[in-house]
């Protein structure tokens, strides 16, 4: 008996300390080579990356190690040549692309949006909202939720007298990205006082770290009123407010008016913002996400097996990869801009000579 | 001493080849620290040069923080972690002596000691991020509440704000606010259109339903002229609300008796806003549109208003208040737990001689134990502070990370740690990234200089 239980435990602490060590040594060296993929970036599409990738493994045995740091670190990463892609909610700007130094590729993978969400005692509809009342209302100019430019586009809906309690993120991030760039592009009065970016200069309100921080604020505030992404709003359950579009539309975000917010001419290198489309059905507030790699792919001593690997798997992304997208609530990519992400692709070379024939 | 030493170095004796070798590491490891020390101060300042080449000494003073345009001041910063350090110490010290002089004094041992003391103790070993969900789930509601109550226990003051929600059109004519007109403290925002209706009109509802609705208080002014304690004001709310009900869209108050009317904007009235706008001419006003005009159908006006209180506190229950709450719980055992110990360590000789000369125990814990320990009581309050200057995750989930100049204890604010922990990760330009690592090296600095003046202090406590 006491034997017994001594082996046992000699076995177990063997098997404790031969995990350990397993796990301060690198991982082992053949699969840092063709057989392993490695990426950083948004963390907004990690869910959707994880997916595409694990089945990409089961097909194929090539281990895509994704790491999801954000966008900002992905675009480091990238400009480090510490990762074989990037994954970005913004095209580089320019201080990174000069930064960078050599041609990039954008290959956009889905698109999402930005919606307004509200915590607004007793209404169970979702109120309308049009470009300049949300931009008036981050602007901090609005400050009652009973204002007469919201009731009067929302007739016959209770409006309360409660002050309006704005909420944004505090960190950097895409979604911010995203929304400001709308609210850029929709108000004068915005382009001039804050503008657009990662991490802006608000004018009103109070920050909460990440999509569930704004939530939480959210929706612990009678009167409150912030911005989250589509996915995370869906995932939540959370109540969010039609937006008016250029043509006039008042459209509820969803997978579907998300994917037709992208289905407009975008230029040919696909590093465009889609927000305030001109699609006559899309949600406003939409943007894409991007992989980004380096245009020539003959780079620190990387193999042309290597490369072509890189290649196939975002040939993969952008195809049979966007069958998982509705299952996670993604917007998968409209025709026009699967077609621009195939020419970008096709447009990746190694020694000159183009990869994907 | 140092020849013998010698001697015995060479004389290899194992034992004490073991001890000097001891010894030996003991200072590389100590040294390793002084290094690495030096080495994060040489690594914040190198990049932070960027920053500092940019921005110069104005940094330190500038109150903008603006990614987009390049423009970072970390003063609301430094601000919002000295506002909240300070006041959490001040929150905690009570506390944290009591349980020392407790435990210290009153039951050093036993159960209840023990049990208090381990408690005590578990405060520090909590993760912050559970002090921060604690904040956010039960104190923010909490001081939610107290916030509103706050709000409406302190007589309000309203002011129509100057901006494009407010606009009072007559005829054409746009009158000019408070001058010509200004809204009632209760008035509600709505755009109203139409022909003005007089509510003893024999028109059907249907018409009437919606159009702004004249008042004139000229009747009730003649009625109560002589009934000491009346208030035309309270006439005016009143008939407000039973316009509403009726269904007027506006309600616009004249006073066709006298040119001066008796009626004033009331600024300290906490009565809910009303759905409808409540608006008043003045005598300008009346002169100028009303004097020559009849006052009912035939007026078309537009009223649209917006009435703010602009001295309210909005109830965020979320902080400065709430994260030095958070703060001041969390930095409570350092100093308890220092104290206690010192307190222990007075020389028992000391007190029995007080007791001996027929202290009480109060007056042994005010003339013996605080003066012998005063300095480690210091050092374990200076110990506190540092911990809440540095804090970050608890702080960043109540503080609202707003980048303003905190106005009260009740505004939001940020503080240094906050804003690196949330925006390094997507710091998208060489300036941006390095001034918040010059934030960092901000705050090094802060803690430096605290722990440098309070060390000073303790000396001349030591001296004393």
């Amino acid at each position: 008996m006491n034997g017994e239980s001594g082996i046992t435990k000699r076995v177990l602490a063997g098997a404790l300390l031969a995990a350990f060590v397993a796990f301060f040594m690198p991982a082992n060296a053949a699969a840092q080579g063709d057989k392993t993929i490695i990426g950083a970036g948004s963390s907004f599409i990690n869910p959707l990356f994880s997916k595409i990738f694990y089945d990409y493994n089961i097909k194929t045995g090539i281990q895509v190690n994704y790491q999801s740091i954000g966008s900002g670190g992905g675009v480091k990463a990238l400009t480090d040549k510490t990762v074989d892609f990037g994954a970005s909610d913004a095209p580089l700007n320019a201080e990174q692309a000069i930064k960078i130094g050599v041609p990039v590729l954008h290959i956009p993978q889905a698109s999402s949006a930005v919606v307004i969400t509200y915590n607004l005692p007793g209404i169970a509809t979702n109120i309308n909202l049009s470009p300049d009342v949300i931009a008036d209302i981050f602007l901090g100019k609005i400050k009652k939720w009973n204002n007469a430019r919201i009731k009067s586009l929302n007739k016959g809906v209770a409006l309360p007298a409660l002050p309006i309690l704005i909420a944004h993120r505090s960190d950097g991030s895409g979604t911010t990205n995203i929304f400001t760039n709308y609210l850029d592009k929709i108000s004068g009065t915005w382009h001039g006082k804050v503008g657009t970016g990662s991490a802006v200069n608000w004018p009103a309100g109070l920050g909460g770290k990440g999509n569930e921080g704004v939530a939480g604020l959210v929706k612990q505030i009678p009167g409150g009123i912030g911005y989250v992404e589509l996915v995370y709003a869906l995932n939540n359950k959370m109540r969010f407010a039609q937006v008016r579009n250029k043509k006039g539309k008042f459209i509820l975000p969803s997978i579907a008016s998300v994917t037709a917010a992208g289905n407009v001419n975008l230029p040919a290198d696909a590093r465009a913002f889609i927000t305030d489309t001109e699609a006559a059905d899309g949600y406003p507030i939409s943007g894409f996400t991007w992989v980004i790699i380096y245009k020539e792919q003959n780079y620190k001593q990387r193999s042309p097996a290597k490369a072509a690997q890189l290649l196939k798997l975002l040939w993969y992304n952008i195809h049979e990869g966007q069958q998982f997208t509705a299952a996670l609530y993604y917007a998968p990519l409209s025709t026009s801009a699967l077609a621009v992400a195939e020419k970008i692709l096709k447009s990746a070379t190694y020694n000159g000579q183009p990869i994907l024939k | 001493m140092e020849e013998g030493q010698k001697k015995i170095e060479k004389g290899g004796y194992g034992q004490i080849r073991m001890e000097v070798a001891f010894k030996r590491s003991l200072v590389a490891i100590a040294v390793v620290m002084v290094l690495l020390v030096a080495a994060f101060f040489i690594t914040l300042v190198v990049q932070s040069v960027p920053s500092i080449r940019a921005l110069g000494i104005q940094y330190l003073w500038g109150k903008t923080w603006d990614p987009v345009n390049n423009v970072y001041g970390a003063l609301p910063f430094i601000v919002g972690t000295l506002l909240t350090s300070f006041t959490a110490l001040l929150i905690s010290i009570p506390f944290s002596f009591a349980i020392a002089v407790y435990l210290g004094e009153y039951k050093p041992q036993g159960w209840l000691s023990n049990f208090l003391k381990n408690t005590v103790d578990l405060i520090a070993a909590v993760p912050s991020v559970i002090y921060g969900f604690w904040g956010l789930l039960v104190l923010v509601p909490k001081i939610q509440d107290f916030e509103t109550a706050w709000n409406n226990q302190r007589l309000s003051e309203y002011r129509a704000i100057n901006n494009d929600d407010n606009s009072f059109t007559l005829n054409g004519k746009a009158l000019a606010l408070n001058v010509d007109y200004f809204p009632m403290a209760y008035s509600g925002g709505a755009t109203v259109e139409g022909a003005m209706m007089d509510e003893a009109a024999a028109l059907p509802d249907s018409i009437k339903r919606g159009h702004p609705w004249l008042f004139d208080v000229k009747p009730i002014l003649q009625a109560n002229a002589n009934k000491p304690g009346f208030n035309i004001n309270d006439s005016v709310k009143q008939a407000a609300i039973r316009f509403l009900n009726k269904g007027a869209g506006a309600m616009v108050v004249v006073n066709s008796g006298m040119a001066g009317g008796s009626l004033q904007f009331y600024p300290k009235d906490t009565t809910l806003p009303l759905d409808i706008p409540v608006l008043v001419i003045t005598a300008n006003g009346y002169k100028k549109y009303f004097s020559n005009a009849p006052t009912n159908g035939n007026l078309s006006i537009t009223a649209d208003v917006e009435v703010v209180d602009p001295y309210e506190i909005p109830p965020y229950g979320i902080g400065i208040l709430t994260a030095s709450l958070i703060l001041a719980i969390m930095i409570i055992p350092y100093a308890a737990s220092m104290g206690r110990e010192l307190i222990r360590m007075v020389p028992s000789s000391l007190k029995e001689g007080a007791y001996a000369l027929g202290a009480t125990r109060q007056e042994v814990i005010r003339s013996v134990i605080l003066p012998y320990t005063k300095s480690g009581l210091f050092a374990g309050v200076l110990l506190s502070l540092g911990r809440a200057l540095g804090e970050t995750m608890a702080v960043t989930m109540v503080i609202g990370n707003s980048p303003i100049m905190p106005k009260s204890i009740f505004s939001l604010g940020h503080t240094m740690a906050s804003v690196i922990a949330n925006e390094f990760a997507e710091a998208d330009h060489a300036v941006y990234l390095s001034a918040l690592v010059e934030l960092g090296l901000v705050l090094f600095l802060v803690t430096v200089a605290i722990n440098m003046i309070g060390k000073g202090i303790i000396k001349r406590f030591t001296n004393e």
